[in-house]
């Protein structure tokens, strides 16, 4: 835990969010913000991630693929939830093909509320 | 082998990683200030690896992590044969033996991208020896005007007073070529990269993860080390001016590989066998009939 904290890689995921918040991710990672100063990189791949950073909401088509990528995660992992459609689907609370919030679906442990997280 | 030599292959050892990590940190650095970003700190690559070291082991195939300790035995066995002045003949392929070991490693595992990814490294290797290989003849031919019968131990290489580089400045330019195939770096970062990692997840590494990985890197590191010796042998007249040749040519491949995308590899193959032949052979031979030094 000691050095996890000075080099978490992330996993970025979209699960039907509406391209906002992966703008904003993206933009965070991009050289104005420059995330890598804190040792964050964008891995794409969950076997060497850290931290699954999911936006949108977890629907029934795509809470498989959310699995199966954080199961090959080797712990230490975190699940970020950016965006409110990921925190707790409020723009599309009234589809019927959301999957409740992610929280439950996986232990996610940090919440990023407000609809477009800011970089 | 005197007790100086062994001394030299034994700092090799300890004091590799932490050099090679150092590099890497500079480079990570240098990247990103070209990028105009800030860069992560100076010792980030080490943060990285001692993370690696703390993750789960997530063994996907029983002999994968037996070929990737293969693998950082022999660079590490590579490297203290060349700082302890062996034979620079068997330095090569025991390079070469090191690499074969992670291949057979992402060979082991049943995924496509590691197996996409082992491929281009076997690609590389090809790329990468007929310019190594005609660089060590070239270094000998130069040793034969000073030691009589010549040597290829490395050694009397690094400690001849002939200025090998005005002799060999084409096998010079030829290996800084194929320099950046080993380092890694655009245009030939095909297998697997330190950045850009969509392409193919991450190429030979992608079934690679934990302490696993972090040994990977930990032997990449003792390579770095091992290359930037082999450009110090070029100037081994010079000890000062060779570290600064070193540092320009570290500085130039991360220019390199900043400034150029990434090829495909069959440009890549030929490009490196086209360099080997044409500055390679050319002056060797120059150097048979100008020196009359003969093979």
């Amino acid at each position: 835990m000691t050095y996890l904290k000075k080099s978490p890689w992330i996993m970025h995921y979209d699960a039907s969010s509406c391209n906002g918040c992966d703008i904003e991710v993206l933009a965070a990672l991009s050289p104005m913000y420059d995330v890598e100063r804190f040792g964050i990189i964008n891995t794409g791949n969950p076997k060497h991630a850290d931290i699954l950073v999911i936006t949108g909401s977890i629907n029934e088509q795509n809470i498989e693929v959310v699995k199966n990528l954080y199961n090959q995660m080797p712990e230490p992992k975190f699940v970020i939830a950016v965006g409110i459609c990921a925190t707790s689907g409020m723009r599309l609370s009234r589809v019927l093909q959301r999957h409740g919030r992610n929280r439950q679906s996986n232990t996610c442990r940090r919440l990023r509320p407000g609809m477009r997280g800011p970089p | 082998m005197n007790q100086e030599q062994i001394l030299a292959g034994l700092a090799y050892l300890i004091l590799a990683p932490i050099l090679g990590g150092l590099i890497a940190g500079i480079d990570r650095k240098i990247t990103a200030r070209m990028q105009r970003r800030v860069g992560p700190p100076l010792f980030q690559p080490f943060y990285d690896v001692l993370k690696l070291f703390e993750k789960e082991k997530v063994v996907v195939s029983r002999s994968q992590n037996f070929y990737v300790l293969a693998y950082v035995v022999f660079m590490m066995f590579t490297g203290a044969l060349f700082f302890s002045g062996g034979d620079i003949l068997l330095v090569i392929f025991a390079l070469t033996l090191a690499h074969v070991f992670l291949v057979l490693g992402a060979y082991s595992v049943n995924s496509p991208y590691s197996y996409l990814g082992a491929e281009r490294e076997l690609i590389q290797i090809m790329a990468f020896e007929p310019m190594i290989i005609l660089t060590t003849v070239g270094m000998y031919i130069v040793s034969k005007m000073t030691i009589t019968g010549g040597s290829f131990r490395v050694w009397d290489i690094a400690t001849l007073t002939t200025p090998v580089i005005y002799y060999i400045p084409g096998l010079f330019l030829g290996f800084l070529y194929v320099l950046t195939i080993k380092l890694r770096k655009s245009p030939f970062d095909l297998s697997t990269s330190h950045h850009a990692h969509q392409e193919l997840v991450k190429g030979l590494t992608t079934e690679f993860s934990g302490s696993t990985l972090g040994r990977i890197e930990i032997a990449h590191w003792y390579e770095t080390v091992l290359l930037m010796g082999f450009i110090y042998l070029f100037f081994g007249f010079n000890p000062l001016l060779a570290i600064a040749v070193i540092l320009i040519a570290y500085f130039f491949e991360i220019f390199v590989d900043n400034t150029s995308a990434r090829v495909k590899w069959p440009l890549a193959l030929k490009s490196s066998w086209a360099i080997a032949l044409v500055l390679g052979i050319v002056n060797i031979t120059l150097l048979y009939f100008v020196k009359g030094g003969g093979l």
